[in-house]
């Protein structure tokens, strides 16, 4: 008794509670301290696996859509040659003609999805390949060019108005093409049979950028579908209408490319009247 | 009997179906499945045009087509893929000398179009008998590229290089319409054409119609296309 009275005092008098006490709060706190540093590690270390995980799921994916897509071209390509061929030899019946009609519109339709989704899996993972100076005043020519047999035995006036001779952008000029042969696919595509159609591809610029607008006086678009109509799942009610189908990833790709190509597109529209897609591209200077 | 086109595919019911539609526009039509056949039978026999796909089992088709760009005698070759691998490729296909690329599916009778332009252009290229390179695009007017000249009848035209160029551009694309724009490209460059004026261009056509057409108020080589630009008539 008198052993531990001696102790206690001793303790006391040294104030050495104080330094067990200190001594202990320290030891836990940094067994806490390491515990909670060990446990936020292992959640930062979770989270970033989870992150690698989700970015390499949708690096297969593409990856996946985009062999698909050339998976499927070569029986593709076969289906509309065989279905070509059979045009060629004798043929049987009504019933026979019409459903070789289908075959065809519907193998073509399969064969524009197919080619659709390589270029939209190839934009996402590889981008623009080839950059080289365009004109883009021969793209819209050309693209103009292409669609006006079909626009003059529609009715539609298709017209440039804008710079004569515009100066160069950097960029691939496959994908600029698809970009100004689609925005004007889409004009001709969605027109109201009430009015002449009218299509007009306007080129401005200014010293660092090149402005490039397609407008129509279409079926137009509906507010509530406007902040949509570049995602690659939107597909208007309106096209299902349409004898002239589209994919539904065209907005998508178009987007993507003028994004790669460090531009920017936006849309205007009213629903019944018009329809107006714009978009910049920077100016190239050598 | 028509020309003789060898398809190297290892693709068979592709194969197939496209010597059928090939048959059936009278051609003769060959097909091989491996670039090693293709190799040999090519030293044995002679074909018009070649239809090569990028993808073999036992080798590059690219390194098929360099192969038979080595040979002395100028066949025109038509490459295809299902499985490309990146849109490079065809900056890779077009400088190796190919004269066509496809990507499939593409419509059959483009190919079969194609097929065509590429036989006539061919033998326009060897209807004058000679080796060295003359285009005969009439009784009348002869294009040498390699050379640079140009002969209308007996007499020899003298072009700028400017002016050559924008008569080779026309040519290579006979039949098809040019526009303004595309012809600034090819002929002065993409990176300089915001300088060149649609004034500028047909002051050029002008000139170049001068002296080459035996009449140039009513050109019969360098046609007006309405709205659009330029095109060189059909070979």
């Amino acid at each position: 008794m008198a052993f531990l009275n001696q102790v206690l005092s001793i303790v006391i008098e040294f104030q050495v509670f104080w330094l067990i006490f200190l001594g202990l709060a320290a030891v836990i706190l940094l067994g806490l301290g390491t515990g909670l540093a060990f446990e936020v590690r292992k959640q930062i270390t979770y989270v970033r696996l989870l992150q690698r995980q989700r970015v390499t799921a949708q690096e297969n994916y593409r990856q996946a859509i985009y062999l698909l897509s050339h998976e499927f071209s070569t029986p593709l390509q076969t289906i509309l040659t065989c279905l070509s061929n059979l045009a060629n030899a004798p043929r049987p019946s009504a019933e026979w003609e019409r459903n070789h009609a289908l075959a065809v519109e519907e193998a073509r339709r399969l064969g524009k999805m197919v080619t659709d989704m390589r270029l939209l899996a190839h934009l996402e993972t590889k981008g623009a390949v080839t950059l080289q100076p365009v004109n883009m005043g021969a793209v819209i020519k050309s693209a103009l060019m292409k669609y006006s047999d079909w626009a003059d035995a529609a009715n539609a006036d298709i017209q440039y108005e804008g710079f004569e001779r515009l100066p160069p952008v950097l960029g691939d000029r496959s994908q600029l093409t698809h970009v100004m042969e689609n925005l004007i696919d889409n004009a001709l595509k969605y027109r109201r049979p009430e009015v002449p159609t009218k299509v007009i591809v306007n080129a401005t610029v200014n010293s660092d950028r090149l402005y490039l607008r397609v407008s129509d006086n279409g079926r137009g678009i509906a507010a509530e579908d406007l902040p949509h109509i570049f995602s690659p799942t939107f597909r208007s009610p309106e096209a299902s209408i349409s004898r002239r189908q589209g994919t539904g990833l065209g907005l998508a790709i178009i987007k993507h490319i003028v994004e790669q190509h460090k531009g920017e597109i936006t849309v205007r529209s009213q629903l019944g009247e018009y329809t107006v897609f714009s978009f910049w591209l920077p100016r190239y200077t050598a | 009997m028509g020309a003789r086109i060898l398809i190297i595919d290892d693709e068979e019911p592709w194969r197939l179906s496209l010597t059928d539609t090939l048959q059936h526009e009278d051609f003769e039509v060959v097909g091989v499945s491996t670039a090693a056949e293709a190799l040999t039978i090519v030293q044995n026999s002679s074909f018009d045009l070649l239809i090569l796909d990028v993808r073999l089992p036992d080798r590059d088709g690219y390194d098929v087509c360099l192969e038979i760009r080595k040979r002395p005698a100028y066949v025109p070759i038509i490459m295809i893929s299902g499985v490309k691998k990146e849109l490079v490729d065809r900056e890779i296909g077009l400088r190796l000398g190919d004269d066509y690329y496809f990507e499939k599916p593409t419509d059959p009778r483009e190919i079969v179009a194609q097929v065509r332009a590429l036989l006539r252009m061919t033998s326009a290229l060897k209807s004058s008998g000679e080796t060295d390179g003359w285009l005969e695009v009439d009784e009348q007017l002869r294009i040498n590229f390699r050379r640079r000249l140009v002969t209308l009848g007996e007499k020899l035209i003298e072009l700028s290089p400017q002016e050559f160029e924008l008569l080779g551009y026309l040519v290579k694309h006979a039949g098809t319409p040019c526009t303004r724009d595309d012809i600034v490209d090819n002929v002065w460059g993409a990176a300089s054409a915001e300088e060149v004026s649609d004034a500028a261009i047909n002051t050029m056509i002008a000139r170049l119609r001068q002296k080459i057409e035996p009449d140039p108020h009513s050109p019969r080589y360098i046609l007006t296309v309405h709205r659009w630009g330029y095109k060189f008539r059909g070979l």
